[in-house]
């Protein structure tokens, strides 16, 4: 079972009324949801709602998502048209073109500094990506090689134990130390953003 | 903060990627739902996937889960969500309630069905009994039928009453021969005005077979 498939698990529980499920969709892609929307309002505070107000609609029309679309395509979607029905509200214009779901995630732009985007806020993000980037750097050859055949290249544990020679429940293991260690450098500066007002 | 079992943490981590089996998999799941420190394990190593995809992610305020589920709570209590379900209770009680009596709405006294300007072979057409299974009321010496029952339609046995009404569907046979004569006049009024009166279908069977 694969990321998208996980994602169909965490739907037909949400339409089954678990709304932890959907706690659980919101914490995965609300930092992408959230970069997708800071590129229509540029503007913390107010891209934080717009996010939210995209979960919301979701979750009301989760029971129309059908199993032959992926779930990250279908929410981007919605969070592109409430960016939009936002800046229309707000008497703002709404960028004509779309931006498709591939060009919105390897945008050249997306990290760059924004007009409207605090210095602070662009520095924690890049802190972000760094830590996570030196981290990976810094790692014994067989975590680093693990995480990233799994997250880069996107294999499947079985087809990491036949590359690695090695058993799955040691793949299973290497990828969980690596993440492991990964969180304990990035930990602080998740903490340090959640005590900030 | 307390730590987490590491075991659960590689059964998240398993989980993450798809590759926890199935038994595990309900555990680790009936587990999160109570479990706020290892939902935000998830969302930090999911933040950390992004970044190592090289997908764009913006940090979100930490209180913004709590704020969603808290907009959908309040989506579900809103009396405003809840009005297009009374709305279609209602709709199916009038629909309960139209099929329930649409038989008593329909049943049509005969003496005000036939219009009294009407010429009498068309009056006499007209006068023949409604679709409803009605016995002929002008040979039933009761009251004519009210569209709908009232309490004094419903005696009780043991003050004197006549007893419970008789069944509408309950054939009389006076009324039967009645309702059978004055058909047969009915068919019988076009040959007076000049036409040939239908053949009966053992008549039209006979010919049928003849050619």
């Amino acid at each position: 079972m694969g990321d998208d498939q996980l994602d169909l698990e965490l739907v037909k529980r949400v339409q089954a009324g678990d709304n932890t499920a959907f706690d659980l969709l919101v914490r995965k892609y609300q930092h992408r949801v959230g970069a997708l929307v800071y590129r229509f309002v540029p503007d913390h505070a107010e891209s934080q709602d717009v996010a939210q107000e995209a979960f919301i609609r979701a979750y009301r029309a989760i029971g129309n998502f059908r199993a032959d679309a992926q779930f990250y395509t279908w929410l981007y979607r919605i969070a592109v048209n409430t960016a939009k029905n936002h800046l229309v509200a707000m008497k703002r214009r709404p960028p004509t073109a779309d931006i498709a779901v591939e060009d919105a995630e390897h945008h050249a732009g997306a990290g760059r500094l924004h007009d409207h985007d605090t210095p602070e806020h662009h520095l924690l993000r890049q802190e972000i990506e760094q830590t996570v980037s030196a981290t990976v750097a810094g790692l014994p050859d067989e975590l680093r090689q693990a995480i990233t055949l799994r997250e880069v290249d996107g294999r499947s544990y079985e087809e990491i134990a036949q590359m690695m020679q090695c058993p799955i429940g040691t793949v299973r293991s290497r990828i969980f130390r690596a993440r492991e260690a990964i969180d304990r450098q990035l930990r602080p500066l998740m903490d340090n953003e959640r005590v900030r007002p | 903060m307390t730590a987490i079992d590491p075991k659960l943490l590689e059964q998240l981590s398993t989980w993450m990627d798809g590759e926890l089996p199935a038994d595990e998999a309900r555990f680790l799941q009936r587990r999160l739902r109570n479990d706020t420190p290892l939902r935000e394990q998830w969302e930090r190593w999911q933040i950390a996937s992004a970044c190592l995809r090289g997908q764009p992610v913006q940090r979100m305020d930490a209180d913004l889960p709590a704020r969603i589920a808290a907009g959908i709570a309040g989506a579900a209590n809103d009396p405003a969500s809840r009005r297009p379900r009374l709305a279609w209770l209602a709709y199916a009680a009038a629909m309960v309630l139209a099929v329930a009596l649409l038989p008593r709405m329909m049943a049509v006294d005969p003496d005000r069905a036939a219009p009294s300007n009407a010429p009498p072979a068309l009056a006499s057409a007209t006068a023949r009994p409604p679709v409803s299974p009605t016995p002929d009321v002008a040979a039933d010496p009761g009251p004519p039928m009210s569209p709908l029952p009232s309490v004094r339609d419903f005696p009780l046995l043991g003050s004197g009453g006549t007893g419970w009404p008789r069944s509408p569907l309950r054939v009389d046979p006076d009324a039967r021969d009645a309702f059978l004569v004055r058909g047969e006049a009915a068919w019988l009024a076009p040959v007076v005005a000049g036409r040939e009166p239908p053949p009966s279908s053992g008549e039209a069977g006979r010919e049928a077979g003849n050619e």
